[in-house]
């Protein structure tokens, strides 16, 4: 037989990666988060290990150590998210179990209770109940005048109390979800032989639910350890790392950026250990259940019924107390910053000639972000689930980044990279929205992978075999299916970029001042009325963007 | 149209998924790729249809190089095993969608796209959505979309697969039928050698990446061309034999099974180690003691199992060999029963005998 050198044939790879469109993605990727990620973080980081003359130092992280001022704050930090967390995990996990498992009345109603309450943004929550417990607030004065000794909610309680309220829907979504797919033929199981149900709790349902509720803990702890808002508002003089992050930044003139970001750097420390921790925990507790039996919600009583749904109702109710009392507030009468009787408009048409530019600020830093995200994130996602590599890989753990760096580290680092030549953005509404873009764009990537991954490639090969060059069938079959599970998805990051505060706090100018900062600067300034209506188009805004991500996605489980 | 194979090679990382593949497939053949899974298919179906890049060798489509062609200019239809039918369209736009793209004025699109329709029997379905219908449904669809372009060639990926036993019997059927209606060449992967056999013109058994060999559905079973392809194909009984001697004048030589002696004649001159196949329905069973057999073996039923319209058997015989045995039912014939002695008639003429190690015929059995 006549034996032929067959040609050799094969593109030029580079990294694992053919030259086409999607390397270019993947390039823009890198080079973006390379540029707005990475380089404002290794700056921030080696600022911290230079003194205000700029010689090399370990003095800032000594300084640290050595002040109780400072090293309170960490101490601090660690207390309140501690406490907020287990807290949030002693209501959410109760009221997952008995409105997964019991009969009781009205789950709809709670289910849109609690996201209710999670959507708001913390420090309006913080804002409302010193409208309701603050030094001068209705329910305060209330309880003087029937003669409980009641101070004020200013302090670490109060902040701990708002965060639990505010953070315990994570965990409750978290679970709640975990406890309808778990298997329920293990309970069964153990009931077949002789557990009584309480230890059956404990040895079989907790289990089961631990990889979920550790992970639904660990949002818990982050969000507490990283919001400024809530602390800023309730602590008065109860410092925590974020507040004093932004107190050294804002002292600037006075000159403290070493220290801002000496704190900061601390901050990722510890958010990185806490994911780590939380990693660790889960991977050694993860048990693949099938889920081949879906749970059965057990029937209750007539009386049972109503005191179990009377009960799951209390802590909703509660959490959603604050928005409630925003939108009041809102249209009370008022006369300068005092309130009156009746109602009315004032506090609206101030806004109108006020802070309108706050509003459009808003809005158009907004949805340029989410123009950039949702374009991005589906690019993005097709390069990490189609053209899976080592390199890619890597630009995963690179979106991740943000993720785990609270907001207000995050506006130091950009400032400490952009505040000087040869690029100068300090100050522009460009960095702002550069920074939404960084923080929530990792949401609509996950959500997008997640949509990718169940989409079958071969619809795509179809296409393409049918004729229709690859990028047209991307458009054409791949983003047309993607669509609305990413736009639900995308609607998520747009109420968290819409009531978003740690970072605009740090990045705004006079002029580029959003609707929460905006908020805060009035309530800072107390003037109660103005800021209410802000939280109130705030919050109007975040309720009806719900509405519409809920019926996208009914509308992609029917595509789906 | 025609398409050849010029020693192609796929690697993945160190691997050969396919290697070195050198056929033709004629105009107008329904091709079968079959092999047991992970063997290659796929991959050579993918290098078809330009989803991989061979890393070595030329692909032709009649006498044009396709190498770097890429995939949506080649002119395929293909139908997916998972049907991959855009759920986000009408039964008509699925169909139609590769006729847009070959921007075909509105009034042919709908003429072909309802005869094409028509041939898979779903007109009544055009406006439907296909994500509610039946996976035979989707199939169906699947085809006609790939069909309605009048592709030069059709790329099958297991397309039965997912379907239940009896709408696999009739889609296959309906499959062949429309294939030769519209002699359009095609080439149908799938590891069911009994859906191979039952469609193609011809057949490619292949096996970790070689085709090991190319036939027709009739010289595949009867005349494997070495021990793989015998035992992928139906099921075989394998016997360790010796040739002891040959002689080269008449070709005829001894053959030793056991402590018997057979005569046989070999296509060349051999002698060691052989392997003798024999299909489990050309064996014969007798519960009397006959004399008149050339070549039989005694045994005892160890299993007996009714299939219904057969009866199925593991017999060992007295040299220790497990023989699987299959017959067909009638009244005249009693089943036998498990332990119950027999004499086996192993039907040589119908057996192929192999080289010891299975890679080579040295005698084909008669048909
Ligand atoms: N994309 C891929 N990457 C790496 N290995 C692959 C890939 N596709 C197939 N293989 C490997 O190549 C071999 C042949 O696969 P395939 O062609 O899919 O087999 P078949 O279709 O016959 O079941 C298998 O061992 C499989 O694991
Ligand atoms: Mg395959």
């Amino acid at each position: 037989m006549l034996h032929r050198k067959a040609t050799r044939l094969g593109r030029r790879n580079w990294f694992g990666l053919k030259w086409d469109v999607w390397s270019v993605v993947t390039l823009a990727a890198f080079a973006f988060l390379t540029f707005f990620v990475v380089y404002p973080l290794v700056s921030l980081l080696l600022n911290s290990f230079y003194d205000q003359t700029g010689k090399l130092t370990l003095g800032n992280y000594w300084e640290f150590l050595r002040l109780k001022y400072y090293y309170s704050a960490l101490f601090n930090s660690f207390k309140i998210s501690i406490l907020a967390t287990l807290f949030a995990v002693l209501i959410g996990l109760p009221l997952a179990y008995l409105s997964t498992r019991y009969q009781i009345r009205g789950k709809g109603a709670l289910n849109i209770l609690v996201i209710l309450s999670l959507m708001s943004p913390p420090f309006i929550g913080a804002y409302s109940w010193i409208l309701l417990l603050g030094n001068n607030g209705v329910i305060t004065r209330l309880l003087h005048s029937i003669g409980i000794p009641f101070t004020s909610i200013y302090g670490w309680q109060g902040i701990v109390f708002v965060f639990a309220l505010q953070f315990y829907p994570h965990i409750y979504l978290y679970v709640s979800g975990a406890l309808r797919t778990a298997d329920s033929s293990l309970e069964e199981a153990a009931e077949s032989l002789g557990m009584p149900a309480w230890r059956r709790l404990l040895t079989v349902t907790l289990p089961l639910v631990l990889p979920t509720l550790s992970a639904g803990t660990l949002l818990v702890f982050m969000e507490s350890f990283a919001d400024f808002g809530t602390p800023m508002l309730l602590g008065q003089g109860y410092k925590v790392m974020p507040v004093l992050a932004y107190e050294q930044f804002i002292n600037e003139m006075g000159g403290n950026m070493s220290m801002a970001s000496t704190v900061s750097a601390l901050m990722i420390v510890c958010s990185t250990l806490a994911l780590f921790v939380q990693r660790f925990v889960s991977s050694r507790k993860n048990y693949a259940t099938s889920g081949m039996r879906i749970a059965k919600v057990k029937p209750l009583s007539r009386k049972k019924s109503w005191l179990f749904t009377i009960i799951a109702f209390v802590p909703a109710s509660i959490s959603i107390l604050p928005q409630a009392t925003v939108i009041y507030t809102s249209f009370l009468e008022r006369k300068g910053p005092v309130f009156h009787r009746g109602f009315s408009l004032d506090s609206y048409i101030q806004i109108g000639y006020k802070v309108q530019k706050a509003i459009t600020n808003t809005f158009s830093f907004s949805l340029m972000a989410m123009g950039i995200i949702i374009v991005m994130g589906v690019l993005i996602s097709y390069v990490l689930v189609r053209r899976a590599s080592r390199l890619t890989a890597f630009l995963d753990g690179l979106i991740m980044i943000p993720y785990i760096i609270p907001g207000t580290v995050l506006g130091i680092s950009l400032i400490i990279a952009f505040n000087k030549p040869p690029i100068i953005l300090t100050g522009t509404w460009i960095i702002i929205v550069i920074a939404y873009v960084a923080r929530k764009i990792s949401y609509t990537v996950r959500s997008s992978v997640g949509i990718l991954q169940q989409l079958d490639r071969s619809v795509e090969e179809a296409s393409i075999s049918l004729g229709v060059p690859p990028m047209k069938t991307f458009f054409k079959t791949t983003v047309r299916l993607m669509i609305p599970g990413v736009m639900s998805g995308a609607i998520i990051s747009w109420v968290a970029v819409i009531n978003e505060l740690s970072t605009s706090i740090v990045l705004y100018h006079g002029a580029t001042a959003t609707i929460s900062v905006s908020i805060y600067s009035e309530v800072f300034s107390s003037n109660y009325g103005t800021g209410a209506a802000l939280a109130t188009i705030l919050s109007v805004c975040t309720i009806i963007s719900l509405i519409i991500a809920n019926c996208l996605s009914r509308d992609s489980r029917t595509i789906a | 149209m025609k398409v050849r194979f010029d020693q192609i090679t796929k690697y993945f990382g160190q691997a050969a998924a396919v290697s070195g593949a050198e056929f033709t497939i004629d105009d107008g053949e329904f091709f079968t790729l079959l092999g047991p899974s992970g063997c290659g298919k796929t991959t050579l179906l993918r290098i078809i249809a330009g989803f991989y890049q061979q890393d070595q060798g030329d692909l032709y489509f009649g006498s044009k190089l396709m190498n770097i062609v890429p995939t949506h200019q080649r002119n395929i239809g293909m139908v997916f095993q998972n049907y991959a039918i855009f759920p986000h369209m009408s039964v008509f736009d699925n169909v139609a969608y590769g006729l847009k793209a070959r921007n075909i004025n509105k009034t042919q699109i709908a003429k072909r796209v309802m005869e094409a329709l028509e041939m898979v029997e779903l007109q009544h379905l055009r406006d439907r959505s296909p994500s509610d219908m039946s996976g035979g449904q989707q199939q169906r669809i699947a085809l006609a979309r790939a069909v309605v372009i009048e592709p030069e060639l059709l790329l099958m990926d297991e397309p039965l697969s997912n379907l239940d036993a009896k709408l696999r019997i009739k889609m296959r059927a309906d499959i062949r039928a429309l294939q030769k209606k519209l002699n359009i060449t095609t080439i149908y992967v799938t590891h069911d050698q009994e859906e191979a056999l039952a469609v193609s013109d011809r057949i490619a058994v292949m096996s970790r990446g070689v085709i090991q060999q190319i036939g027709s559905p009739r010289d595949i079973y009867l005349k494997p061309a070495n021990q793989t392809v015998a035992s992928f194909i139906g099921t075989s009984n394998l016997l360790e034999g010796i040739v002891k001697e040959h002689d080269p004048s008449t070709g005829l030589a001894v053959v030793q099974l056991g402590n018997q002696l057979l005569h046989m004649k070999l296509v060349r001159a051999y002698v060691g180690k052989a392997l003798l196949s024999i299909r489990p329905e050309r064996i014969r069973l007798f519960d009397n003691m006959r004399s008149d057999l050339a070549h039989k073996l005694i045994g005892i039923v160890r299993q007996s199992t009714f299939l219904g319209g057969k009866m199925h058997y593991v017999v060992e015989s007295e040299q220790g060999h497990l023989l699987e045995v299959e017959q067909q039912m009638s009244v005249l014939i009693e089943p036998f029963e498990e332990n119950q002695r027999l004499v086996v008639d192993l039907q040589l003429e119908h057996a192929v005998l192999f080289d010891g190690k299975g890679e080579e015929v040295l005698n084909f059995a008669a048909p």
